[in-house]
């Protein structure tokens, strides 16, 4: 009798344990918005922008009086870069917690996993890190897109090659989902302009030796190199060709060569290395001065370009909220597809579906510390140092 | 173009730079596990913080990371002296889990510890860039001194595991304990000085991975996997064979990529791994074992 | 210490309490809680299946996930490709992982110790790289879309299901021949070939066993998320929690690996949801407190606090058995 007693003790402690994890936050007057960010796993380092940025929207829309008379507040957890996580955590963010409104992650996976939630309780989620094209081909009306689709980032630099009378081309790409449709495109563009693939390949995450892909490409003697990859192989790719003195007249490092970390670890040998990013601090977009500064100010760094997509896509939900007056989930995305605005980040405007078709990435190049913009050739500030110098010139 | 004994020559330079780097992660991976059969899953994260506090001698003291490299290991023994005497003394002789999984929740204490401090961000230091030219092959300056440091840090182990009274303590507590305690080894003095040196020679890794490889706080969990495929090819608890180990994998892989794919070449460490376990468990330098 | 208690008249009171619990459970639980719930299911039973080819058998496995991404990759592919309904997907991905198991459970069981557990990891790194490089099939890093769950309940229910089979299937290996035949194997395997007995059937069967749930259980999880790829079915994290979960509620026992993976989840889900930025080094300090104070697991220490009676363990039956059978004291 006394282990039955036992046992239910010990059942009912769990229980206790379970429910105070489980419990709802209670009822609040501030108007919350649920997001998750990538605290820890493989996209932990753009993270850190991306909450600030969070942030950083919180206080400036707080200073502007609140979202309906209310004070927003954020509500964030870590997704860990795992889809799985992000189901259980928008379940939370919006069963749970019952958020006013919800955000969605960084990176394409979590956020296919994260909308087939959003998506069920028709809870309008701009998703202002994803980019993949896949996303808005399911059918799905509430996510929207506010990021370059993953189609467009690289195509640029096929432009600037054939303006320099380049001919040949390499790729070497992490083989995730982004890159999967942004490398086919880019080669299927070089291609119909007249450029010849010579090499094309995928890398699984977290190789930390390109030398002999690199040993091929530069037997191949290829004029142009992309490196389809992130911040780590970004830096390793330019890195090794440095060391196997393989010099193409024009290194594309991938989009993870746009952040100022990038330059930080390669230094003077990140110079003349081309990357794709979405969004530079001097474009003249309509508040980016102002909000380059207050980052600035508040975080002691630059803004990436992580931290303005947050920050644009943050603008275009308070937008559209505004615009249609109420906290309803239908009427903001109805609002969501009209509007066709600008914000620090650029153009948006998006089709039925959601996908965005405003926005274009740029493609920008490190020369004296800094990214010029060399494409489009609307926005650009400074023109292509090309043919890169050979290593051996370099001093 | 494939067949081109040049391009080989190429490759077998770059192999050899690689296994530079995989024998650097190998060699505390094998002290410890060679005297306490502890699968030390912390490793990758002492690495890590090798290599950090290399970049944070550099970023603030503009130290040279090989003059911060006997620092920062000396730093990190004191930390692995610490953890055995904290941590893994308590879990001897007891399920032969345990100790794995008590290094295993040591990584993420270290790595989220890493997360708070320095940021996600990665870092490296671009110094010891580019490479020198040796006939018509290029030799790589960063993962050529790595190679060289793992030579040296590798012979100067089995050296000392051979011929200092320490070295041969070591040695006796890992093969028989009790034999050892009544030669009058202070075999729990030994083991202390035994994962600090494993976790210094880790720092030594770290410190030459700051400058090859661009490193954030959980780079540390991807590095391991490569590491215990390292200590297996050569054979469990053989510091020189670590290094064999190395050189054989590093070989491999690169010349896998070569001539399939990079993802061929990352698979080929799990498969020779496979190999050496199903052919010759002791791998090529090991003691056979029961 | 107290006399073995016997609870035959106890179970037949709380086990059909419990079954309606567990079973009503989603009627009254939001879907944020059954998000909860689904995961820490999925971890209960794969811990119980490691623990039938390590805890019980005493290889343990540091790559049982191999099994779980087969699984996962098999029903995804089916559900897409062929529309088929997702237990049956998940069904043929245990199958086929139980399949794959055979020849490489026949290989990979020559290995003893250390050398098995990391030859099973080098498995699993092998697995995902495969399913980076097989892109044809795969999708290789891209992953794989599943059409959206609309109904996490019946989701619930499965592995609410799999998990009893597998207490089930732990119950019956302790009050079985074959539940001995795989404690001889780890306790002396060459003894125990000595004997007689095919440890090599034996040893494969357990194997199988052990890959065919995570293989059903990988399809359910990858219609659970609605998305897989490389990483997420072949992730060592995996393998790592379900050890954890089995060493925390205690290995070789039959609750074990369920009090285990309950308290573990529910942890974890705790330092989660108040902890963002520090859940990580939470957990793992917990996991090292586990291990230096709870080195029997909890079962083992509800014991010894008298709230759960002391079980009729292996040992003790395989004590009981040997009493039996001992000549009375005199005779010749």
């Amino acid at each position: 009798m006394k282990t039955r007693w036992s046992v239910a003790v010990a059942l009912a402690v769990l229980s206790a344990l379970a429910a105070g994890t489980m419990a709802p936050a209670s009822a609040q007057n501030p108007l919350v918005v649920g997001a998750s960010i990538s605290q820890t796993g493989r996209l932990a380092v753009t993270a850190v922008y991306v909450h600030q940025a969070y942030q950083l929207w919180v206080d400036d829309v707080n200073a502007r009086g609140g979202l309906f008379g209310r004070q927003v507040t954020l509500k964030v957890y870590d997704d860990k870069s795992d889809p799985g996580t992000g189901v259980k955590l928008y379940e939370k963010l919006i069963v749970d917690d019952k958020v006013d409104l919800v955000v969605g992650p960084y990176s394409t996976p979590v956020t296919a996993a994260a909308s087939t939630v959003t998506e069920k309780y028709r809870k309008v989620m701009v998703a202002p890190m994803a980019a993949g094209d896949a996303l808005w081909k399911r059918g799905y009306r509430y996510l929207i897109q506010t990021l370059t689709p993953s189609s467009l980032y690289y195509v640029g630099v096929v432009d600037i090659a054939v303006e320099r009378g380049l001919k040949t081309l390499a790729l070497f790409s992490e083989d995730s989902e982004a890159l999967r449709v942004t490398i086919p495109a880019v080669v299927d563009v070089a291609q119909k302009k007249g450029l010849t693939v010579v090499h094309n390949e995928y890398f699984p995450r977290g190789t930390t030796d390109f030398s002999a892909v690199l040993t091929r490409i530069k037997a191949l003697r290829a004029d142009v190199l992309i490196c389809g990859c992130y911040e780590p192989e970004s830096v390793l790719s330019v890195r090794q060709s440095k060391e196997l003195d393989y010099s193409p007249k024009l290194l594309f490092a991938g989009h993870g060569a746009a952040v100022p970390e990038f330059y930080k670890a390669l230094g003077k040998d990140a110079e003349f290395v081309l990357a794709s990013d979405h969004w530079d601090a001097r474009m003249r977009t309509p508040g980016n001065a102002e909000f380059v500064e207050r980052f600035k100010k508040k975080f002691g760094r630059e803004p990436s370009y992580h931290a303005a997509g947050t920050y644009g896509g943050m603008q275009v939900l308070e937008a559209a909220a505004r615009k249609a007056g109420a906290l309803d989930q239908d009427r903001i995305r109805q609002a969501l597809v009209e509007l066709d605005i600008q914000t620090v980040f650029g153009r948006y405007k998006v089709n039925e579906t959601g996908a965005q078709v405003g926005k274009t990435a740029v493609i920008v190049q490190w020369q004296g510390g800094k990214k010029e913009i060399l494409w489009p050739g609307d926005t650009a500030t400074g023109s292509a140092r090309l043919p890169a110098p050979p290593w051996a010139e370099r001093r | 173009m494939m067949w081109e004994p040049v391009l080989w020559g190429q490759l077998l330079i770059n192999g050899v730079m690689l296994a530079g780097l995989y024998g650097l992660l190998a060699l505390g991976l094998n002290l410890v596990f060679g005297v306490m059969r502890v699968i030390n899953f912390a490793h990758g994260e002492l690495v890590m913080l090798g290599a950090f506090v290399t970049f944070w001698g550099y970023t603030a003291f503009g130290l040279h990371p090989l003059l911060a490299l006997p620092l920062s290991a000396l730093a990190l023994f004191a930390l692995g002296w610490v953890l055995q005497r904290l941590l893994l003394e308590r879990v001897l002789g007891g399920p032969p889990m345990a100790g794995l999984l008590v290094t295993f929740g040591l990584s993420l204490v270290v790595i989220n510890v890493g997360l708070l401090v320095f940021g996600a961000d990665i870092r490296s230091i671009p110094v010891v860039t580019g490479s020198l030219p040796l006939g018509g092959f290029v030799v790589p300056r960063a993962r050529g001194l790595a190679f060289l440091v793992a030579v040296t840090l590798t012979g100067l182990t089995v050296a000392f595991l051979k011929w200092s009274a320490l070295g041969r303590a070591i040695r006796a507590t890992a093969q028989h304990p009790e034999v050892a305690i009544t030669c009058g080894v202070d075999v729990r003095r030994t083991r202390l000085v035994t994962f600090g040196l494993g976790a210094a020679l880790g720092s030594a890794a770290g410190s030459l991975l700051m400058v090859i490889l661009p490193m954030d706080p959980q780079s540390g969990s991807f590095l391991i996997l490569k590491a215990f495929a390292v200590i297996i090819i050569g054979g469990l608890g053989s510091v020189a064979g670590g290094l064999l180990g190395a050189l054989v994998l590093g070989v491999a892989e690169v010349f896998g990529a070569f001539f399939f794919s990079t993802v061929f070449g990352e698979v080929v460490a799990y498969v020779l791994l496979l190999l050496v376990l199903l052919v010759r468990p002791a791998g090529l330098l090991g003691v056979a074992e029961r | 210490m107290s006399r073995p208690v016997p609870m035959t008249h106890g179970w037949a009171v709380i086990l059909p309490v419990v079954a309606v619990v567990v079973t009503a459970a989603p009627l009254v639980a939001n879907n944020y809680v059954l998000s909860v719930l689904i995961p820490m299911l999925v971890f209960t039973a794969l811990a119980y299946a490691w623990n039938i080819i390590s805890g019980y058998t005493g290889y343990l496995s540091f790559g049982q996930v191999t099994f779980f991404g087969i699984g996962a990759y098999t029903a995804a592919l089916l559900i897409i490709r062929l529309h088929l309904a997702w237990p049956l997907a998940s069904l043929a991905g245990g199958l086929l992982a139980a399949l794959v198991a055979v020849p490489l459970g026949w290989i990979m069981l020559r290995l003893r110790g250390p050398y098995f557990a990391i030859g099973m990891l080098g498995l699993s790194r092998i697995a995902e790289k495969v399913a980076f490089a097989w892109d044809s099939v795969t999708d290789g890093g891209r992953g794989l879309y599943l059409p959206p769950v609309l109904d996490l309940r019946t989701v619930y229910w499965a592995v609410t299901l799999v998990t009893a089979l597998l207490v089930g299937l732990t119950w019956l290996l302790d009050n079985s021949r074959f539940g001995l035949t795989l404690l001889a194997i780890r306790e002396d395997e060459g003894g125990a070939d000595n004997l007689g007995i095919n440890t090599t059937r034996a040893k494969l069967q357990a194997f199988v066993v052990s890959a065919f749930f995570p293989g059903v259980l990988g399809g359910i999880y990858a219609w659970h998320v609605s998305y897989i790829d490389p990483v997420t079915a072949f992730a060592t994290q995996v393998d790592l929690t379900a050890i954890v979960a089995v060493l925390l509620g205690g290995a070789g026992t039959l609750w074990g690996p369920l009090v285990g993976g309950v308290t573990l989840s529910l942890l974890a889900e705790f330092l989660w949801a108040r902890f963002p930025f520090v859940h990580t080094g939470l957990f793992g300090g917990l996991v090292i407190v586990t291990v230096l104070f709870l080195p029997k697991g909890l079962v083992d220490a509800f014991r010894r606090c008298g709230w759960m009676a002391p079980g009729r363990t292996f040992l003790r039956r395989l004590a009981a058995r040997e009493a039996a059978l001992q000549p009375a004291p005199g005779t010749p």
